[in-house]
């Protein structure tokens, strides 16, 4: 069969064909991983697999932080819904990142390199197992599962979407079942979000990295959306060089990933003893926290997110945080003080609670009114984009309420006191 | 009256039978069926029953016992004859027996998927109240939070072969326990696929097969369809494997009144007949005040509006609200209340246009009227049989429109009373289309080296396979081909176009545009140039723009009073002859070819008279399109027996007032010599000639613009009339021939290109004819043509002799004014001896 033909007429119907290959400067080099990546074979049932390897010893630090977690495990496993892991020994968590072939997911993607990572005593042991060929899959997804040997829960970065369900399509396309399914899966994407989205906005590894721990990356690293290319590349050409910047980067996040952990673990062991003073992380902590239940521990990080830093200001975040948590526990009262400081600070939802507050537990329908109208009055002198037009319905209807509602009674009672300030 | 007593009526009415041009009357038919089998498991004996069904009507049985018997069963009863409960009873059946067993649906449209699950609703009921099996719609629709679980618990997902073929197949693995338990695939409406959307479908159910061979399933297939040609050979040619064909209908119809009316003639010279429109409006008017409920089919958008406004100016007020226009895009809920209403009877009148075919069940109706043809036999009769009561007489009447086909139809109504000529093609094995889901196919899983891909003979695919590793997008090793590119294979494959290269069709809307459809690149060029009056599911829109850079054309919704044509030059680059036939008079050639495609002009024709109004430039660079195609070569005794036959005196044409002095400055400015051949002469020797003829031009003074005049010696004019002659001749032929195709290869007309040429490179200089598929790589429509030359052929000559106009109209060869004079005669005269 003459393909070249083919290839022309292909060409001439219009059918573009994914990439094109280097044309000469392929036979430069070839450059096998071995010669560019300290490593071994590993052997398994399916045969050999490259990987390279590295221990952290106990002392090591990231930055400001270290990589071993300092107290007990209870605080995290309860937030990921596991709280049987607190019984188990911080070696059966599993710290893993992949690198693959594409970042569409689907049965089409390939991890080529899977770092993961594991406690050995107060060591940190790494195993960063890398593809040197599609046909070594099998002997990589073994190589895995023997290395996760007793996990009891994954630890990842945004795995959850992205490297655990590519991780199960491969091992089922192999024909084998894959050891992460149904496990405890510990996704400190999400875990940064809550506490750091309204402080950081980015919320990505090399972000945190840099503001939490205050580390700046390799240089030698590859950026995440060329790593695809560089590997098809090595692939086609057989020159491992580039990828040691693979391997770099790869090592960095598995590693970061089990500093965020220790970071995390400590910090929801003892929630309120979190020294910190950005008033946004110590609420944003705190609303995790209630969340789980812990409401002791959430007014206590409010409390501290009030006054952290000795504000000139009220801060309406953990006000309303707080007010919010002691109107569920029915401490009206209590909560209405904190809204009066909310709103000396232009809150609109302290206004709200305060008006509701003074029509239905204190029977103030004046005094509500006031409120009501002091939201109006901020919300009218707002610009129009910033108006919320749903807000300044709301307030206009409660005001036509309570109007309607103070004139019956001045009707009904026409000359009884009114009712104090 | 009933519809008895009308048609009574009319059959005493004279000037009726005149236009009638078919009158079939169906027989009542008493049901033919047995008993539920015995072996029905309880829940779907009680559901069946609950739905007042006792019984099975044979060709439901016969179906049942094909498929019990391990075959793949292809059903093609008529409409509304219980071919669900053919697919319906064994799947569930099987399903309830084996908690593993899985099933899955395909339907073309998302309103057929919903009736669907609504009628699997009733009948999975179990007797504590949940679902067993539990049926799902998965699509483009379904909320992401609810897949996960619809993967885990569904035991029946309906979808569609879009989403099958992106959002199903490339993400397997997560249906792992739904492909390992895969008993049955049921394929809905299968006749639409065919053409390019059909050759892509049958790969897709190639990945199907192929996925579910990985977990070890080898699933059966029922596929329904409307009345084809060539029921099996699509089956066939979908599934890759052999098909029991269930055709025999044993459900129950009162009488069945089929009738064909053509508007009569109000124009003889130029063709032109009373308006199907105007036709359609009388007699649905003279249903709705007999009572008598009717569904109207229009063509357009524009139609069923134009329709409606009549009704509704007619009827009296309260009537008014029992009329109803349906089209694509309603609310469900819109669409339940029109359902609903028909069938209590509230709603009297729905006019629709295409939308309301498929499968919607209304209930059976007492009259259906059909206005225009809807572009295929197959669906004609679909809409037609949406007529039938059990016991009482039904009504269903085709209204003929001018043009070409209708007329034909008209004029041979068996083709749509016995049995179908139309055969539904597809090519799965075009190389354009087979090629992206080879990618789509490797990304699912790898290949190996020997390994087959459906019917590819392997040698083939080998050969792909080693082209796709070449690109990067594969990599070979161990005797296994990766898919090793970071794209997803499946999103830039459309379904509906032949290559990735659509250009997205947009409108206007708020700050920003809306997506309507999108089509093929290439035929862009020619389907929405600039200022193009297009078409889109009924409605019409005109072209604003096309940026063929960045893939999208905005269009502007426009209500006008015509459409346009490109003129399309088609340049033959080169040809290579694969087979060929030999006749006395000529030869017939099948083979591939490689085509310039221009577009530089296009004419504006009025909608309901179809003559050209005016013309326009279109400034657009060239496609190139290689393709397959079957042209006709004439042999040069031939060719010279129609020229000395042909009697022609030299026209004496009005030009209008001052042609003397037009014909004089002409002559000036050409110097006094003959433009063709130098010949020099004076005013008395020399003619002027017009070289688009002055006949079909609207406006005489653009006829007679100074551009469209050169100065020609006697002999040269005669050679130039008579090659306009022999090229209308030749161009009348062609358009007969292109016209009457899709009545044997079931695709719409673009889908084919027509080319006639008096001196072309296919016949050494000689003139030809030549019908190539429109799609790169081909389709099979022109191979097919090629097989059935003398039936095509003798077809042709009998539309063109049959057809009452002096000269030619759109009914024939075209509307005076596609190249020459009329035509006819010519065209005639080389189509019969062909014959």
């Amino acid at each position: 069969m003459d393909f070249g033909s083919l290839s022309e007429k292909l060409k001439k119907m219009g059918v573009s064909l994914g990439l094109q290959p280097e044309s000469e400067s392929a036979r430069k080099t070839r450059k096998p991983i071995e010669q560019v990546v300290e490593g071994r074979e590993i052997h398994t049932n399916f045969g050999g697999l490259f990987s390279a390897n590295r221990t952290y010893p106990a002392d090591y630090r990231l930055g400001s932080q270290a990589l071993l977690p300092a107290k007990p495990t209870h605080g995290i496993a309860r937030w990921a819904r596991a709280p049987h892991l607190a019984d188990t020994s911080i070696e059966n968590f599993i710290f893993l990142d992949t690198e693959t072939t594409g970042l569409s997911g689907g049965t089409g993607t390939m991890a080529f390199m899977v770092g993961v990572g594991r406690y050995r005593g107060e060591s940190f042991v790494m195993e960063q197992f890398f593809l040197r060929g599609p046909a070594e899959e099998a002997a990589l997804l073994a190589g895995l599962e023997s290395f996760c040997a007793d996990m009891a829960a994954v630890v990842t970065y945004n795995g959850k979407s992205f490297d655990i369900p590519i991780l199960n399509a491969r091992y089922v396309l192999q024909g084998f079942s894959s050891p992460f399914e149904d496990l405890p899966h510990l996704d400190l994407l999400h875990l940064t979000r809550r506490i750091w989205k309204a402080r950081l906005e980015q919320c990505n590894l090399g972000n945190i990295e840099d503001k939490i721990f205050g580390l700046k990356r390799d240089a030698d690293e590859v950026p995440g959306y060329l790593i695809p290319e560089y590997y098809t590349q090595y692939l086609r050409e057989g020159n491992a060089e580039p990828l040691k910047g693979i391997f770099v980067h790869n090592e960095q996040d598995v590693v970061s990933l089990a500093a965020l952990f220790a970071l995390f673990n400590d910090i929801l062991s003892e929630p309120a003893a979190w020294q910190n003073d950005s008033s946004q992380d110590l609420t944003s902590l705190g609303r995790l926290v209630e969340q789980l239940g812990d409401t002791d521990t959430a007014l206590s990080l409010y409390e501290k997110g009030r006054s952290v830093g000795d504000p000139p200001q009220p801060r309406v975040e953990p006000l309303l945080a707080q007010a919010r948590l002691l109107k569920r526990q029915a401490r009206l009262s209590e909560a209405a003080v904190l809204w009066l400081q909310a709103a000396e600070a232009s809150s609109l939802e302290a206004l709200e609670e305060l008006a509701k507050y003074h029509e239905h537990q204190r029977s103030d329908a004046a005094k509500a009114l006031a409120y009501t109208e002091q939201a109006l009055n901020q919300l009218i002198l707002c610009s129009p984009e910033a108006r919320d037009a749903k807000s300044l319905a709301a307030f206009l209807h409660r005001q036509d309420r309570l109007r309607n509602k103070l004139s019956r009674h001045k009707s009904a009672t026409a000359g009884d006191d009114f009712p104090s300030a | 009256m009933n519809v008895d007593e009308l048609l009574r009526l009319w059959q005493e009415d004279p000037e009726f039978i005149r236009n009638t041009t078919c009158w079939q009357v169906l027989p009542s038919n008493e049901a033919v069926y047995e008993p539920l089998p015995t072996n029905l498991p309880e829940q779907l004996a009680d559901n069946l029953r609950k739905r007042g069904i006792t019984h099975l009507y044979s060709h439901q049985v016969q179906a049942l016992k094909r498929l019990s018997a391990g075959e793949h069963v292809v059903i093609s009863t008529g409409t509304a004859s219980g071919k669900t409960l053919c697919y319906d009873i064994p799947v569930i059946q099987t399903l309830l027996q084996d908690p593993s067993a899985r099933a899955l649906y395909l339907f073309p449209t998302k309103a057929l998927a919903q009736d669907q699950l609504r009628l699997l609703n009733d009948l999975c009921v179990a007797p504590e109240g949940s679902l067993k099996p539990l049926p799902a719609i998965y699509d483009g629709d379904t909320p992401s939070n609810h897949r996960a679980e619809i993967r885990r618990m569904a035991e029946i997902i309906i979808t569609n072969p879009d989403m099958l073929h992106q959002g199903i197949l490339p993400h397997h693995t997560i249906w792992r326990q739904f492909f390992a338990g895969l008993r049955y695939v049921v394929i809905d409406e299968m006749h639409t696929y065919r053409g390019v959307f059909g050759s892509h479908v049958a790969n897709v159910i190639r990945r199907l097969k192929r996925v579910a061979a990985f977990y070890q399933s080898y699933p059966q297939f029922i596929l329904t369809s409307a009345t084809i040609g060539n029921p099996e050979e699509l089956a066939e040619k979908l599934i890759e494997s052999p098909a029991a064909l269930v055709d025999q209908d044993g459900s129950p119809h009162g009488r069945r009144h089929f009738l064909v009316y053509n508007p009569p003639l109000v124009n003889e010279q130029l063709g032109l007949r009373a308006s199907s429109l105007q036709t359609g409006i009388h007699f649905t008017r003279k249903l709705l005040s007999n009572d008598i409920q009717t569904l109207v089919f229009a063509r357009s958008r524009r139609s069923v509006e134009m329709i409606l406004t009549y009704l509704y100016d007619a009827v009296p007020r309260g009537m008014r609200a029992r009329i109803r226009g349906y089209r694509s895009g309603y609310l469900k809920s819109d669409r339940r209340e029109i359902e609903a209403g028909f069938k209590d009877g509230s709603i009297k009148a729905v006019v629709a246009t295409s939308a309301l075919e498929l499968g919607i069940d209304i209930g059976s109706l007492e009259s259906v009227i059909l206005v225009g043809y809807p572009g295929s036999i197959a669906t004609t009769r679909q809409r037609a049989g949406r007529a039938g009561r059990r016991q009482q007489s039904s009504l269903a009447m085709f209204i003929a429109s001018p043009e070409a086909m209708d007329q034909y139809l008209a004029n041979h109504p068996e083709y749509l009373t016995e049995k179908s000529p139309e055969d539904a093609l597809l090519d799965p094995n075009n190389y354009a289309i087979l090629m992206q889901h080879l990618q789509c196919a490797a990304f699912e899983l790898p290949f190996l080296e020997n390994d087959h891909f459906g019917s590819l003979p392997p040698d083939l695919l080998q050969a792909f396979l080693q082209i796709l590793a070449e690109s990067g997008v594969l990599h070979l090793q161990n005797g296994r081909y990766f898919w090793i590119a970071d794209q997803f294979a499946a999103g830039n494959v459309s379904l509906r176009s032949s290559t990735p290269n659509v250009i997205t069709l947009r409108v206007a809307e708020a700050d920003s545009t809306k997506i309507i459809g999108e089509i093929d690149a290439a035929s862009a060029k020619w389907l929405v140039h600039p200022e193009a009056i297009y078409l889109h599911e009924a409605d019409s829109y005109e072209v604003k723009s096309l940026d063929l850079e960045n893939g999208s054309c905005l269009l502007e919704p426009v209500q006008s009073e015509y459409y346009t044509i490109p003129n399309l030059s088609t340049t033959i680059e080169a040809f290579k002859s694969l087979q060929e036939k030999s006749f006395a008079t000529y030869q017939n050639h099948y083979g591939e070819l490689s085509l310039r495609l221009e577009v530089n002009s296009y004419r504006k024709i009025r909608w309901l008279s179809a003559e050209t109004i005016g013309t326009g430039t279109v400034d657009l660079p060239p496609s190139f399109l290689e393709t397959n195609g079957c042209w006709l070569t004439f042999y040069p005794d031939f060719v010279n027996r129609l020229r000395d036959d042909k009697l022609w005196t030299a026209d004496s044409n009005e030009y209008g007032p001052g042609w003397a002095a037009l014909k004089r400055r002409i002559l000036m400015r050409d110097g006094y010599r003959c433009r063709a051949c130098g010949t020099n002469g004076d005013e008395s020797k020399l003619h002027v000639h017009h070289i688009q003829p002055f006949k079909t031009f609207e406006d005489p003074d653009k006829a007679n613009a100074p551009s469209n005049l050169i100065t020609l010696c006697p002999s040269c004019h005669q050679q130039a009339e008579t090659s306009v002659r022999l090229r209308s001749g030749l161009a009348g032929a062609a358009y007969a021939l292109g016209n009457l195709a899709p009545l044997m290869v079931m695709c719409d007309r673009e889908d084919l290109g027509i080319l006639s040429e008096a001196r072309s490179i296919l016949a050494e200089g000689g003139p030809a004819i030549l019908v190539y598929d429109n799609v790169p790589g081909g389709i099979g429509l022109s191979e097919r043509l090629y097989e059935r030359r003398e039936f095509w052929i003798s077809k042709a000559a009998e539309m063109i002799s049959e057809c009452q106009c002096q000269d030619g109209c759109p009914a024939c060869v075209g509307p005076i004014g596609e190249e020459g004079h009329g035509g006819k005669q010519e065209a005639l005269a080389l189509l019969a001896g062909l014959v």
